[in-house]
């Protein structure tokens, strides 16, 4: 169950008229808790499991941190939610890829080990669920925030339902206060959250799924490299394809959890019209960025400690950002190139080079943010390759390096349709780069709003809904 | 795009928000609705995608406590010529279910219900003698509709059948065709709409032919070309009537287990016209392949050809009744069920 499906919209129809009735705000809550489950089983009843466990575990951790008066066992249960959770993590999502390495390891010792499959099932949203569960008991840890002492508001903040799967990655201090008091939703508030979710659900179901998503496919579906101009087609249709998908997920989710009177934070920024590295990882998937930074780069050192540390603690954040992704070397790779080049930008940035006057110029400034588009749009070829092996060799192809005969051209039409779809969202980022949805929304016309509202209904009507579940759910 | 506030703050931007959304709900459907009726105007009909869910489904509600169910098997003909309605007119206490699938060999589905010791009914299953040519099962089987109903029937896909319920049912415009991607395609090419089709697919995975929408001549051609080139891949000038008979006889084991318990398999020769009958027959002689069916097999038989009733259809095309012939075609076998015992006479 899906957004971009009907029975979502029923799902979503029954709790939401469930959530208004005149009842108790416990009541309310514990409606949302059992919608939230209900809606986390509809794809697997038993993985159910292992959200309670993580529920219960980072509960009980984080009220024994706060009531615990010595630091050992203070770190011992703060070790016990992190053990649970990063081992959740570990099985599910890298165990088979663990074993695999391990058994090529041994393999270049002359040890011949085959291990039997474990043929995991990765449980959606794990990696979303996980570490949101696991920041609550490090910040309770850190003192900076009390341990909750309702469980089913902790249960809550762990499994809402419109943030579960895809995020944004909620931080315990921006939900739970939340649950304090009742949430009162306004015929406006809901409109506006609607017009969210329609604005979402274009962007999955008509730019992402029906507009690029079947370039990306016929391309990378071949064996053989394609032609240079379909390898290029299909890297910058990939880049929307993904931004859309993802960022539609967080608009749906914002919106909805509007509906419901909860406020979600950002995940996205206009990265497409991002200036350099830094930049982009400010702008794309924020608030697991933020999350890398809080409770990663910073306990490392951050950059308190000289610029060769900093340059280190950065690149070691971000491969472990590009590993959180996906086990598989595509992944680890991404996170190193995306380390590298953040790397680079602090040593530039150093130099006198970055200081020359045509950067700050417009030209100068568009510029930079082509070259972005285009260094992103190039490491995403490692996010969608199914293989180092093809990753290298569509790189190969859009340098004209390759030898092999192209098996994949894109006719006229899909080349004009990735075009033109890419532009589009290029300079809508660029015109919204230094605003807010919110201000630009509030200043467009009346009747402008409602027929751009129509028009995205309508689209989104006619896409036909290709089923395609979000690319993050695999993350 | 981001809004500057933190997440506890979120702000409603100003304007009439819920107003805003209502407008653009009720353009929406203006917009819908008027698309819909210019589409009907020009021909175009809903119909439902017969997808292998579709078709699990409809397999997993064929169990009837009381072995009153009735399994429609076969083809493109079962499915195009036997009325769902004329039967539950007839039969309002049984429960049909349409499981042929078009282009395909039944033999698999007629096993699988055969293994499925909960389902107890009546089968009406429609062949033809090529469809035990060796070779055909193996091309033509319905096992990969089997195996997917094995796979998936514990997880129906609600969203699937929400869609074909409330949108493919109902909607014309919810056609492939008019579809966002092809009508972008078409823009952008210049081609014009392709013409309303004449098969209308329903949800109960029946279907309709209206040949008045469709340039008869052509249609026939086309039916016939496939079926010489499906003779001359398939069967040979004589074939064997040892083999077929030996693939006829392994049926009888499936058979006699839907019967013992207490269920009903009929195998039905639908009509055939023209030059879809003379391959037929200069093939499969009726007097040496079928007439020894129902011997082989222990399953009882109707050929159109002996039931004067059924005789009277012609084929446009050659193989398939329009839908204007199918309730009487329908009545007419089912009185040649009831009269075999097979079917009540709930006269």
């Amino acid at each position: 169950m899906t957004f971009n499906s009907l029975s979502f919209a029923v799902f979503f129809g029954v709790v939401f008229c469930l959530y208004q009735l005149p009842v108790s705000w416990s009541v309310r809550k514990l409606i949302l808790l059992a919608a939230s489950y209900a809606f986390y089983a509809a794809w697997n009843p038993p993985f159910i499991a292992l959200l309670l466990l993580s529920t219960v575990i980072d509960w009980v951790a984080a009220r024994q941190i706060a009531a615990s008066p010595t630091f050992t066992i203070r770190r011992l249960w703060l070790l016990c939610s992190l053990s649970t959770n990063l081992g959740l993590l570990g099985f599910f999502k890298y165990g088979n890829f663990a074993l695999e390495n391990i058994a090529s390891l041994l393999a270049l010792a002359g040890i011949g080990y085959v291990p039997s499959s474990l043929n995991i099932l990765l449980p959606w949203g794990i990696s979303f669920y996980t570490f949101q569960s696991m920041s609550y008991t490090i910040d309770v840890y850190r003192d900076e925030m009390k341990a909750w002492t309702s469980f089913t508001d902790v249960a809550l903040f762990i499994s809402f339902f419109p943030q579960l799967l895809a995020g944004p990655i909620m931080r315990a201090h921006d939900f739970l206060p939340q649950c304090l008091h009742s949430r009162t939703v306004s015929f406006r508030q809901i409109g506006w959250g609607l017009s969210l979710v329609t604005l979402g659900l274009f962007l999955k179901t008509v730019i992402s799924d029906t507009l690029l998503a079947p370039v990306v496919d016929s391309v990378y579906a071949e064996a053989a490299p394609p032609g240079a101009l379909s390898a290029w087609c299909a890297a910058f249709a990939f880049s929307g394809q993904l931004y859309c998908d993802f960022c539609g997920y967080s608009t749906c989710a914002i919106g909805l959890g509007l509906c419901l009177g909860f406020s979600l934070p950002d995940n996205f920024n206009c990265p497409i019209a991002a200036r350099g590295i830094t930049d982009f990882w400010q702008r794309w998937h924020i608030t697991l960025s933020t999350w890398f930074r809080d409770y990663v780069y910073v306990p490392l050192g951050g950059s308190r400690h000289g610029l060769f540390r900093t340059m280190v603690n950065l690149f070691v954040t971000v491969v472990l950002c590009g590993l959180w992704h996906g086990a598989a070397w595509t992944f680890v790779m991404f996170g190193v190139v995306h380390g590298l080049l953040m790397v680079l930008e602090i040593v530039i940035r150093s130099t006198p080079f970055a200081r020359i006057r045509v950067w700050k110029t417009w030209g100068g400034q568009l510029g930079l943010t082509l070259l972005t588009f285009t260094i992103v749009t190039l490491t995403a070829v490692l996010f969608r390759a199914q293989s180092m092996g093809q990753a290298v060799a569509m790189l190969k192809t859009m340098f004209g390096l390759s030898d092999t005969t192209p098996s994949t051209h894109l006719d006229t039409v899909d080349v004009s349709i990735v075009i033109a779809a890419v532009e589009v969202l290029f300079l809508s980022h660029l015109i919204l780069r230094d605003t807010t949805i919110e201000a630009f929304a509030a200043r467009s016309p009346r009747w402008a709003r409602s027929l751009v509202l129509a028009g995205m209904m309508m689209a989104i009507l006619f896409s036909g809904g290709a089923d395609r579940a979000f690319i993050y759910f695999a993350f | 795009m981001h809004s500057s506030i933190s997440p506890s703050e979120r702000e409603v931007p100003d304007g009439q928000w819920g107003q805003t959304l209502l407008i653009a709900v009720l353009i929406t459907c203006l917009v819908v609705g008027g698309a819909e009726t210019i589409v009907r105007r020009q021909g175009y009909q809903p119909t439902v995608p017969d997808t292998r869910e579709l078709w699990s489904f409809h397999r997993s509600r064929i169990y009837d406590d009381e072995g009153k169910s009735v399994v429609l098997l076969g083809a493109s003909r079962m499915q195009t010529g036997f009325s769902p309605r004329v039967f539950r007119n007839r039969f309002h206490d049984y429960h049909l279910t349409q499981l042929a699938v078009s282009a395909t060999s039944p033999l698999a589905t007629l096993k699988d219900l055969a293994n499925d010791d909960r389902f107890v009914g009546i089968v009406l299953c429609s062949l033809s003698p090529s469809a035990l040519q060796e070779g055909v099962e193996g091309a033509h089987s319905q096992s990969r509709n089997v195996e997917h109903y094995r796979e998936q029937r514990h997880t129906w896909n609600v969203e699937e059948r929400l869609k074909l319920q409330f949108v493919n049912s109902h909607f014309a415009i919810a056609r492939p065709q008019f579809r966002l991607r092809p009508l972008i395609r078409q823009f952008i090419t210049g081609t014009e709409f392709a013409a309303p089709g004449f098969i209308s697919k329903q949800l109960d995975r029946s279907q309709r032919l209206d040949f008045q929408k469709v340039d008869v001549e052509k249609q026939r051609a086309r039916r016939v070309g496939g079926t010489i080139q499906f003779y001359e891949k398939y069967v040979p000038e004589t074939p064997s009537r040892e083999d077929w008979m030996a693939t006829a006889r392994a049926l009888k084991p499936y058979i006699d287990r839907i019967k013992s318990r207490g269920g009903a398999v009929v195998l039905i020769r639908f009509p055939e016209t023209g030059e879809h009958w003379r391959l037929s027959v200069s093939h499969f002689p009726k007097e040496e392949f079928w007439d020894q069916l129902s011997e082989l097999t222990g399953a009882p038989t109707i050929h159109f050809k002996d039931v004067p009733g059924l005789a009277i259809f012609d084929c446009p095309d050659t193989s398939h009744l329009d839908y204007r012939d199918t309730d009487a075609f329908t009545n007419a076998l089912l009185d040649e069920c009831v009269r075999q015992k097979i079917l009540p006479d709930h006269e």
